[in-house]
């Protein structure tokens, strides 16, 4: 094979690899028992080399493990390396520190051969439904509070299943039985996903896929770099405040890009340091979500792999919100996680300004349990995901409450009261919460949540937790826009105290409102377009006082 | 009727271009087969004209027709091009964005201007009712009349033609639908009502309220068109019954389908599927996969014991073609096939990974390949295989058109092979591999979401483009053997004579198995079964019905269901056992320690009898080739002399072996070395694949 001839059968090998991993999700889907793989699709499936490079991902599951599985391979060799892999092996891992920066997400890697040769690997990562710990608490200082840390462990060995470690996982969680469902769901679609591997080496007599990874990281490669390229050069730097429970001051995440050629370099230097709350961000899911946008802007088309992260250059010192040590409590690390995308679009909004959105308000999503018991003392757990919107973007309005960077999907109402006595009153878009701009931020939205009369026990009362943001300081607006709607946490009508993982507890007869915060407006509102107005009045995205207030309008 | 009696059965299917017409003529098995283009403004008018070309086969026919099944693409056209009626949606208040979050998800991932279609109804004509129903089926407020006329003002105001009733929890409990429904066609009978209890007894709010709302955004426009379908009909003479296609491969009644015009939306490609399950019964088949081939797009479906598979997953208006999400849920049972943007018009171009893709951009019929001489310019999959000599340019489409093959060599140059540093042929053989490639992999995902067995399938190939491919994917899928039908290019309007009159309803009845009640169980059952028995009760006395009922089974917890069926009485063991079976079947392992929950509820009713017979061939000579000429080996990697056979000449009995060409007017099968073929007592070709060479 010459230097510039495609190895073998590349048009067909690429796209296979995506297809078996998307099979790989199929199956799990199908199998899994948690509603946050089945209905919400938080996880990932992917295969790699035998070098532990990423080079084919699945285009479901959610942004947050999309970001990480690339790290995630070679992490795991140094902990096994390839000489000692067999045939049969399967590893589990959830460090926080060597996956994806929280303990819920829990990664299968199973290994492929060609004979004895060891070929590649397929690995998928979930979110499980418990994994031990304070119940997801927004309350908790250290990591070890957060469950059970799973270090990098054989969980079958040489094909058979290490009991011990099944035991100890059994009796460490809530709802074994789901969790370890979710678990076999994953092993399953792991040698789903390795047994294709093998067919396909031995469809294309293959001995080793480095050939076809490399060109398939060097053409990833060279498209995110032909993106980044046509940035201008320049160095650029933005900071926003948090707000964070228990601590007065709002903590600073900062970011320093600079754009040499087709090489970016991100440094968080400046970023408080690590707090005693669940809200520090291992650098795993730190390094996700500073790819992220720069793939939605300079590269949406390629397939995410290895070659995507060649470009990025990340530097965050030790010890911040953004590269916490161990063991920082980092359970809702998607409230400072998911900043570092607003951050990220905002230098791009300097740079791009014809391509980037608004702040948005469904940054960061705001995930929560609501954990409680029966009267019969049986524990119940809603998971549930709600989102604000999205910015405005240029020549077009944000979406309104969407999972934007992030990509899942809620838990229907109707199957959430039908397995937990939580009760809605209203999920609800907000009127007027979209920030005015030529190019209206999308609008948040409105839970309001009670406890079922006479379905949960008297003595302890329900507790919510989770992830939120923007209460203090609301989604901006970019190019003369105006802010999107505060987030806003109320309790029978009182408010909470600004937070980035809440934990509140209520009982029957309280009420609890999420108010979720709408995306920044783009463009001076004045620009608005009498139809837009109009259009938002009649369908009532937009009160008549709004109109008057933000446009003008009479 | 004439004294003759019933004769013929018609079939017609209305597609978004052409309107085929099928005639079958029950005493001698002839197969008559006409083709109109397609009146849009008013479909009825093209096909009623169309009709009378039938008057030269048998001026009597029309007297003499007994059956006449319609398949049409009506109903999924004006939900695509949004020309339904002004509809308006009733929600329980509090939840009036159901329909506007979807489920919060984007189309893509990594896209931000990938925007999903805006919602069927307006934010203003979204109206929330201050009632609410739990989870258990407690009404905790009920509807009131003052509530539902202040809606009506608004409606009527408004000009809306249809209404969706979508209340929360409605699947356990009707009432305030029921309610607010009665109220509404009391008070304002010129609106349209759809309740969603009605459509789609199911859990998730989302995926009812779309469902609902589809429903009732096609309901005027169906309703009359049906309506004009009928009058036309009955005007020209024909006394028999119109039966339409429903997306579950059943024949419905006009009133079903006007009443549940979203039965309708795979109406015109479910035919393809049925004539695969036709084939698979009458030869006992356990597992087919029927892959259907056109111009366009490629339909693929796998049936296991004679029985289509069916899926409520669909969605119709993608906002993007082929990608899940990007379109409205209309989870009503319907054939779970695949549909592919790969067919024989599918352009293929380098894409930004630098590879060659093929679809699911297509050329169509017009301007149509470069090969057609009709002012294509981009190359398509029929120009990859014209230069692999897998058509012949002299005789395509029975020699009606000749093939420029220069042109289409000059294409595939220009635009694949030089920019890739490879010769003409290679290039055409990546093309030609790569749209099996994509068929494959859709079509793997589709057996694995099924727990099939590919080694134990049968591919039964048609249309166009299919027998063409059907070897090239059977070995990509591992399927060793292929059939290939007579008259396979024109095969799928058979599938409207074939159908059965059906009808299914699935609702959710969500219980944990320890503690299920057979007599509660059984009465909504039974329930169900007069309902359907009702719907089909349109159709008239027309063979036996027969129910099969069903309960969706999974773990507690686990949202995915397996189907267990019910025979005899309803026994929670019998239940527990034959779920344990199924789900060890279809995911390889079973967890007797986990507790189980019965989910939804399900009962298909059919009338069987009057099934339409195979007609077998009589035989005649042994095969022999009428020329060779070189083609692409596969195998070989190379071009190599092909026996060509003329499909008219093989009978019954006949075999031989690749490489080989079958040539038929509609359709061209390849067969490539080490193949073996036999031609059954059917006439259809049945080629055996060596398949442990080609792994």
């Amino acid at each position: 094979m010459s230097a510039n001839e495609p190895p073998e059968a590349l048009d067909i090998v690429w796209p296979r690899l995506i297809a078996i991993a998307d099979e790989m999700a199929t199956t799990m889907f199908r199998t899994a028992f948690s509603h946050d793989v089945v209905e919400v699709h938080d996880m990932s499936t992917g295969l790699y080399d035998d070098r532990g490079c990423l080079i084919g991902q699945t285009w479901l599951g959610a942004t947050g493990h999309t970001g990480v599985m690339p790290v995630y391979g070679r992490n795991l060799l140094q902990y096994f390396p390839p000489e000692t892999v067999r045939p049969g092996d399967v590893f589990i891992c959830n460090d926080p520190w060597i996956c994806n920066g929280q303990t819920a997400d829990v990664f299968i890697t199973t290994p492929a051969f060609r004979g004895d040769r060891l070929i590649g690997f397929s690995i998928n990562s979930v979110h499980h439904v418990d994994i031990g710990g304070r119940k997801g608490s927004g309350l908790s200082e250290e990591v070890y509070e957060e469950g059970l840390i799973i270090p990098p462990l054989r969980l079958y060995d040489d094909g058979e299943p290490n009991e011990q470690l099944f035991q100890l996982l059994r009796r460490n969680v809530r709802f074994a039985e789901k969790m370890i469902g979710d678990l076999r769901a994953q092993v399953a679609a792991g040698w789903a996903g390795s047994r294709e591997l093998q067919r396909l080496a031995e469809e294309f007599g293959l001995d080793s896929l480095r050939g076809h990874a490399d060109e398939i990281m060097r053409r990833t490669e060279a498209g995110m770099r032909a993106g980044i390229a046509a940035l201008p050069d320049g160095e650029y730097r933005e900071e926003m405040e948090m707000e964070i429970e228990g601590i007065a001051e709002p903590q600073t995440l900062a970011l320093t890009l600079r754009i040499e050629g087709s090489d970016i370099y991100a440094d968080f230097t400046g970023t408080s340091p690590q707090v005693r709350r669940p809200v520090n961000c291992p650098i795993n899911y730190t390094r996700a979500y500073v790819a992220l946008p720069l793939k939605l802007v300079c590269d949406p088309i390629l397939p995410n792999n290895q070659g995507t992260y060649e470009p990025l250059h990340l530097s965050v010192p030790e010890g911040t919100l953004l590269n916490p040590t161990f063991p920082a409590a980092c359970f809702w690390r998607l409230s400072a996680g998911m900043l570092v995308s607003e951050l990220m679009f905002r230098v791009l909004a300097r740079i791009a300004p014809d391509r980037v959105p608004a702040d948005s308000g469904s940054m960061p999503t705001w995930q929560f349990y609501v954990n409680g018991v029966r009267p019969d003392g049986e524990a119940f757990a809603l998971h549930q995901h709600a989102f604000g919107g999205m910015g405005g973007r240029p020549g077009d309005d944000g979406l309104a409450s969407v999972s934007f960077p992030y990509n899942v999907r809620d838990v229907s109402i109707e199957w959430s009261e039908m397995e937990t006595p939580v009760l809605y009153e209203a999920r609800e878009l907000i009127p007027d919460s979209g920030g005015a701009g030529e190019y209206r931020g999308g609008l948040g939205q409105e839970l309001v949540l009670k406890a079922y009369p006479g379905r949960v026990g008297a003595g302890e009362p329900l507790v919510l937790s989770g992830s939120a943001g923007r209460m203090r300081f609301p989604p901006q607006g970019l190019l003369g826009g105006a802010s999107g709607s505060f987030g806003a946490i109320e309790v029978n009508g009182e408010a909470i105290a600004p937070s980035s993982s809440p934990n509140i507890a209520f009982r029957a007869g309280d009420t609890v409102r999420l108010r979720l915060p709408g995306g920044g407006g783009h463009g001076d509102p004045a620009r608005r377009s009498r139809e837009r107005i109009e259009a938002d009045l009649r369908a009532g995205y937009v009160t008549q006082e709004g109109a008057r207030r933000d446009y003008g309008y009479e | 009727m004439s004294k003759q009696g019933a004769a013929y059965r018609l079939g017609c299917d209305v597609g978004g271009t052409f309107t085929d017409f099928v005639l079958y003529d029950e005493g001698s098995g002839a197969i008559h087969v006409e083709k109109c283009l397609t009146t849009p403004a008013d479909p009825s008018v093209g096909m009623l004209e169309g009709l009378r070309a039938f008057g030269a086969v048998d001026p009597d026919h029309v007297a003499r027709t007994g059956r006449i099944a319609h398949a049409t693409t009506l109903v999924a056209n004006a939900v695509i091009e949004r020309k339904g009626a002004r509809t308006a949606l009733l929600t329980t208040r509090g939840f009036r964005d159901v329909l506007e979050l979807r489920r919060h998800v984007r189309v893509t991932t990594y896209e931000l201007w990938a925007d999903p279609p805006a919602p069927l109804v307006p934010r203003h004509l979204r109206i929330p009712i201050d009632e609410r129903t739990y989870s258990d089926g407690t009404v905790l407020r009920r509807v009131s009349r003052e509530e539902i006329e202040a809606a009506i003002a608004l409606m009527q105001a408004e000009g809306v033609g249809s209404v969706a009733v979508a209340f929360l929890h409605s699947y356990v409990n009707p009432d305030n639908e029921r309610e607010a429904a009665r109220l509404l066609r009391e008070l304002a009978p010129e609106i349209a009502v759809t309740a969603s209890a009605d459509v789609l007894p199911q859990i998730k709010e989302y995926e009812r309220t779309s469902t609902t709302v589809v429903n009732a955004y096609v309901k005027p426009l169906v309703r009359r068109y049906l309506g004009n379908l009928d009058g036309g009909l009955a005007h020209a003479g024909y006394a028999a019954p119109l039966r339409v296609m429903l997306s579950n491969g059943g024949l419905g009644s006009t009133d079903t389908a006007a009443d549940f015009p979203l039965r309708l939306i795979e109406s015109g490609p479910v035919a393809g599927a049925i004539v695969g399950r036709r084939i698979a019964e009458a030869l006992a088949l356990p597992e087919v996969l029927s892959f259907d081939m056109g111009g366009t797009t490629a339909k693929a479906c796998f049936i296991r014991d004679g029985a289509l598979p069916i899926t409520e997953e669909l969605e119709v208006a993608r906002s993007r073609r082929f990608t899940r999400s990007s379109g409205f849920p209309v989870a009503v049972p319907a054939v779970n096939m695949i549909e592919i943007g790969a067919g024989g018009g599918s352009i293929a171009g380098i894409n930004e990974m630098g590879l060659v893709q093929v679809g699911p951009e297509s050329a169509g019929a017009d301007p149509g390949p470069i090969c057609y001489a009709r002012g294509g310019t981009r190359p398509t999959v029929t120009d990859a295989d014209l230069l692999l000599g897998y058509l012949n340019p002299g005789n395509f489409a029975g020699g009606s058109m000749r093939l420029d093959e220069a042109a289409a060599r000059a294409g595939i140059e220009e635009q694949l092979a030089r920019p890739r540093g490879q010769s003409a042929l290679e290039a055409a053989w990546t093309v030609h591999d790569v749209v099996n490639e994509t068929m494959a992999a859709a079509v793997r995902m589709h057996i694995t979401e099924r727990g099939g067995n590919p080694r134990q399938a049968v591919l039964v190939a048609f249309g166009g483009a299919g027998p063409l491919h059907a070897c090239h994917l059977a070995a990509k899928l591992r399927i060793g053997r292929v059939m290939v039908p007579l008259r396979a290019g024109v095969l799928s309007a058979l599938g409207l004579l074939v159908a059965p009159p059906a009808y299914d309803i699935v609702r959710t009845h969500k219980v944990p198995l320890r503690e299920f009640d057979a007599a509660s169980t059984g009465a909504l059952l039974e329930e169900m079964a007069d309902q359907v028995a009702s719907l089909l009760g349109r159709l008239g006395a027309e063979g036996d019905l027969r129910f099969r009922r069903g309960v969706d089974v999974g773990y507690i917890g686990q949202s995915y269901q397996v189907t267990v069926p019910l025979e005899g009485a309803v026994d929670r063991e019998a239940i527990w056992q034959s779920f344990a079976a199924l789900y060890r079947e279809k995911y390889g392992y079973f967890y007797d320690d986990v507790p189980a929950e019965i989910v939804n509820l399900r009962v298909l009713g059919e009338l069987v009898g009057g099934e339409l017979a195979l007609q077998p061939l009589p035989s005649g000579p042994a095969a022999a080739p009428a020329g060779a000429r070189p083609a692409w080996s596969a195998r070989e990697r190379r071009m190599r002399p092909f026996d060509v056979f003329d499909r008219a000449r093989l009978h019954p009995g006949a075999a031989f072996e690749g490489p080989a060409i079958v040539e038929e007017a509609s359709a061209t099968t390849i067969i490539d070395q080490g193949a073996t073929v036999e031609v059954d007592a059917w006439g259809s070709l049945v080629v055996t694949l060596d398949l442990e060479e080609t792994a």
